[in-house]
């Protein structure tokens, strides 16, 4: 028997690129941020049928966190020391998390908000050739 | 190879065993279970064709390079994740995902050793074919990989490469890939996708295997493996997009799949050549948490592997067709429900 869960698996794509704990940033960026630019985010599963591990694709413009796909919507933001944190919502099902960036990389922790997927994210800077 | 001459003039010169590798994606994990069953059971024929689409098509460098190869054959179809295939988010604007994880994965696979092993093998006289969809010309193209692998040198790798990644390329899933090609004069780029378009197995040219053709195939026995479930499955379609896409593609490859067995039947009996199907066990029900989930394509290398070693790794005849309702899945049988 085989299931794709593609709904879950892109709330929780997105949702990974967060974090659930630890301080997030108090002054949003609104102009032009060293983290902006394509990344691209590995979501781990450490708990839950969210998938294995799935990878996603993520824009950072004026420290803002953008969704590019219609199946979603994202809301996130990266202050100057790195410290990111996101909210994803798709249909009925949502998640939030926070991280933090350093240079080309980073990582930090994410959960589905009724609890049922938690797990971690590892993020690398998206060469343009990708 | 342009035509059904090309394709009978690649064959190697004796019959031999032909092994056919089907789609399936990532329940390709069956087909390198059994092949890795077979070998550990000391009864893998020395196959002196092997044929490959899509997942088909990456499994095949493996097994026709031989059983020094099965530990990355198990490794490749038991430890990737979907990470490790395609990237979410953000369509490229030729498909829903993209692929480069999955490039960068063949690519990190077909060593410099792979490849001198394959083009060994070419020049020994068997043949490694492998089949993308030209979508420019809507036609399927046979790709001489042990000729590409003899020419040697980076280019050639990469042309390995490319080939290997468009058979796997869903079209609207995954990006297709542009091959350079030059003809009369003019170079171009050609626009290849998954080969399973053209069919989810490939024996030989639709010419050829058509019923009212008089072809005899040149070898003393078929092996072809399934790498899909051919069972109906009861499943609750979502109402999005890739969740549609999934369950109608899903259905239409089981459809095509079993055509094609019908017509693989004939041609063999036609050719007086000994026919092999292995197919995933209708008792297979292990859950997956999503596309290319490890535990799930673990146990389906398992259940390969386990039927690999058996005495009757495969059948003789095509698995019968089903009857009666879709098979439901375990959960709603739990619950009751449906």
């Amino acid at each position: 028997m085989r299931h794709y869960f593609w709904r879950s698996a892109l709330v929780a794509l997105i949702a990974g690129f967060t974090a659930i704990s630890g301080p997030v940033m108090s002054e949003p960026l609104a102009r032009p941020s060293a983290f902006d630019g394509d990344w691209s985010v590995v979501i781990h599963t450490r708990q839950g049928d969210c998938g294995e591990a799935l990878r996603y694709r993520v824009r950072i413009v004026d420290g803002q966190v953008r969704s590019n796909d219609q199946g979603y919507r994202a809301a996130g933001v990266v202050a100057r020391n790195g410290r990111i944190r996101v909210m994803v919502a798709e249909g009925d099902r949502s998640a939030s998390g926070a991280g933090r960036l350093v240079g080309n990389a980073g990582s930090g922790l994410w959960r589905t908000d009724r609890g049922d997927c938690v797990g971690d994210w590892t993020a690398v800077r998206r060469p343009s050739d990708w | 190879m342009d035509s059904e001459a090309d394709f009978k003039n690649a064959l190697p010169a004796q019959p031999g065993p032909w092994l056919i590798l089907s789609s399936g994606g990532g329940d390709g994990a069956f087909g390198a279970g059994l092949l890795v069953g077979l070998s550990a059971a000391g009864k893998r024929p020395d196959f002196t064709v092997v044929t490959g689409v899509s997942t088909g098509a990456l499994m095949a460098p493996f097994v026709f390079a031989g059983s020094r190869y099965d530990e990355a054959l198990k490794k490749a179809y038991t430890t990737v994740t979907a990470a490790d295939i395609y990237e979410a988010g953000g369509s490229t604007g030729e498909s829903f995902v993209n692929s480069w994880p999955l490039r960068d994965f063949i690519d990190k696979e077909m060593t410099p050793e792979l490849m001198a092993d394959i083009a060994a093998a070419y020049r020994s006289g068997r043949r490694l074919f492998v089949i993308t969809t030209n979508l420019d010309a809507e036609r399927f193209a046979v790709w001489n990989m042990g000729a590409i692998a003899a020419h040697g040198g980076e280019d050639a790798r990469r042309l390995f490469v490319k080939v290997l990644l468009a058979s796997a390329s869903v079209p609207g899933a995954f990006p297709p890939v542009l091959i350079d090609v030059e003809a009369d004069g003019k170079r171009f780029a050609e626009m290849h996708a998954d080969g399973g378009l053209g069919g989810q197995f490939f024996v030989a040219p639709p010419a050829l295997m058509a019923t009212t053709s008089d072809y005899h195939l040149p070898a003393t026995a078929l092996y072809i493996v399934v790498n899909t479930g051919l069972e109906r499955d009861f499943t609750v379609v979502e109402r999005f997009a890739p969740s549609i896409l999934t369950q109608a593609v899903g259905a239409a490859v089981k459809v095509d799949t079993r055509l094609m067995l019908t017509l693989s039947y004939a041609a063999a009996k036609r050719s007086d050549v000994a026919f092999n199907v292995a197919t995933i066990p209708a008792s297979f029900d292990a859950p997956s948490r999503g596309a290319f989930d490890p535990k799930y394509m673990g146990a389906l290398f398992q259940t390969g592997y386990e039927q690999g070693k058996s005495d009757n790794p495969f059948s003789p005849e095509p698995p019968p067709y089903p009857s009666g309702p879709s098979r439901a899945p375990s959960h709603i049988e739990k619950t009751g429900a449906n």
